[in-house]
């Protein structure tokens, strides 16, 4: 359990249970798994596997999913992540890659981070997971990718709009999450750019708590081109959940999606 | 025979077609998350279904694990069956498990983890296009981990190996662990040790693991000389000092 429970006015009280929560605020017997999907060169990984091994007061592991066949990232951090190669080679494997990777870890906490971090250290992983030690939330977005920071523009007032609960969330693509374990069994995974927005609204629609912190971290590098399907699939994630929510009708998604799509071309 | 079968990918109705085929009695419990994709694997098969976390030690209660002689993890999921396998086999000590592989690289980490079998389906898929397309070059073929062999593939096309004798070739690989067959074009095997190999014919060469990389470097030499031999009398040098 994470987060403590209030010690008086509680029926039973589980003395036990609120030990082990205490401890759990302190991170003392808390696992946190650190999932890094890696797609062509290793990027910043080594810089994230420092920074991680610099953490303090919880246990943590790392675990490192390369989406190919090449074996020459998994021999270079040996001995300091776990490695799996992604199940699925279809590309855009990004969702398989996550999931993956969840389910190859251990931790009470999965944190994603993109494997092309600028600027790493191991606080501001702490301030990512440490609303969840502190029982405050399930699941904390923090960042941005500056390669969907347009599209995120655009679509954040559709996110508002069918999911009101989401709307404080200013970087809803950002690839910096950390989730308590039980909050990743509510995602009906999407296999590829869709996963990040997958992860959110599915947290959310279980009624999970979600919440975002500030803090620095982004991908490294100029903004990279955004493709027509990317934004689809990414698109598509809140849209087919709307419509099976009954927030929007199909000629309504339809609108939106030519309303985005047109711009991107 | 019980037999457990853990999730649901594109290969798992195949599995479980394979196993009601080879034991038309055993019990096939199915385990998925999804009590309809559960329900409809197992019917399929006149199986049991358990529905619930394949990771979840309610799940493996529910199935009774511990007492089952097989169990394969074969899920869309090379984390997930990996896990799975290394559960059945050091907690349930399952005598027989086997573990899908999806991405081939992922073989060595679910061995190390405890799969007594490992099956990789896209690991043929590389050989049989190697050996479609590349004539005239040794591709190595896929064999199960178990069988503890090296086997080779050449098919003759171009002049390199044409008119080469099989008898040529095993005298070459003498003291090395590795033999040679040959066979013709018609699928005959070629037991004249004379006999010259033509456009079309094949040579197989099997070698304990991990030995066949050097018999199949020692051939790839033989040829190589042959060829400059060849080079060295059309062009009406002698080969010879």
């Amino acid at each position: 359990m994470i987060g403590a429970p209030p010690l008086w006015g509680s029926e039973a009280l589980d003395l036990n249970a609120y030990f082990q929560s205490l401890l759990t605020i302190l991170g003392l017997g808390v696992l946190i798994s650190i999932v890094v999907p890696v797609l062509g060169s290793a990027g910043r990984l080594g810089d994230i596997l420092k920074a991680a091994s610099r953490i303090r007061g919880v246990d943590v592991e790392n675990i490192v999913v390369i989406g190919s066949m090449d074996r020459s990232i998994a021999n270079r951090i040996r001995g300091r992540a776990r490695v799996i190669h992604q199940s699925m080679l279809r590309y855009p494997g990004r969702g398989i890659a996550m999931r993956d990777g969840y389910l190859y870890s251990d931790g009470d906490v999965i944190i994603y981070l993109d494997s092309n971090t600028d600027r790493i250290s191991p606080q501001s992983i702490e301030v990512l997971y440490r609303p969840i030690l502190d029982g405050e939330l399930d699941l904390v977005k923090a960042g941005f990718s500056r390669r969907f920071s347009e599209l995120e523009e655009r679509l954040r007032p559709h996110i508002a709009r069918t999911y009101p609960g989401l709307s404080s969330i200013e970087h809803p693509l950002s690839p910096y999450t950390a989730a308590r374990r039980k909050t990743l069994e509510a995602v009906s995974w999407e296999q590829g750019w869709g996963a990040d927005m997958a992860i959110l609204l599915d947290a959310h629609r279980s009624g999970y708590r979600v919440g975002e912190v500030r803090i620095d971290l982004k991908d490294r590098g100029r903004q990279a081109k955004l493709y027509r399907e990317t934004a689809q699939e990414i698109l598509w994630a809140l849209l087919k959940r709307a419509i099976t929510d009954k927030k929007i009708g199909e000629e309504e998604a339809s609108r939106i999606e030519q309303d985005i799509l047109g711009v991107i071309g | 025979m019980r037999h457990i079968v853990v999730g649901s990918s594109h290969y798992t109705p195949l599995i479980l077609a394979a196993l009601r085929e080879i034991d038309p009695a055993g019990i096939i419990i199915v385990i998925d998350r999804s009590m309809e994709t559960a329900e409809m694997l197992a019917s399929s098969i006149g199986g049991k279904p358990v529905v619930g976390d394949p990771m979840d030690p309610r799940t493996h209660e529910k199935a009774e694990i511990e007492k089952t002689d097989i169990l394969i993890a074969s899920s869309d999921s090379d984390a997930m069956n990996i896990r799975i396998s290394e559960t059945a086999k050091k907690s349930y000590r399952v005598p027989i498990v086997i573990t899908l592989i999806n991405n081939p690289a992922n073989q060595e980490e679910a061995i190390a983890r405890g799969s007594d079998y490992v099956i990789s389906p896209a690991s043929p898929l590389q050989s049989h296009i190697k050996a479609i397309i590349s004539t005239d070059k040794w591709v190595k073929a896929t064999t199960p981990e178990f069988f503890g062999i090296d086997l080779y593939l050449y098919r003759v096309v171009k002049t390199s190996a044409i008119g080469i004798t099989i008898s040529q070739i095993r005298e070459e690989l003498s003291g090395y662990d590795a033999y040679v067959i040959g066979m013709t074009k018609a699928g005959a095997i070629i037991r004249d040790p004379l006999y010259e190999l033509r456009e079309g014919d094949v040579i197989a060469l099997v070698a304990p693991r991990g030995m066949g990389e050097a018999a199949v470097e020692k051939i790839r030499s033989l040829l190589a000389r042959i060829q400059r031999i060849r080079a060295e009398m059309e062009s009406g040098r002698s080969a010879y000092p």
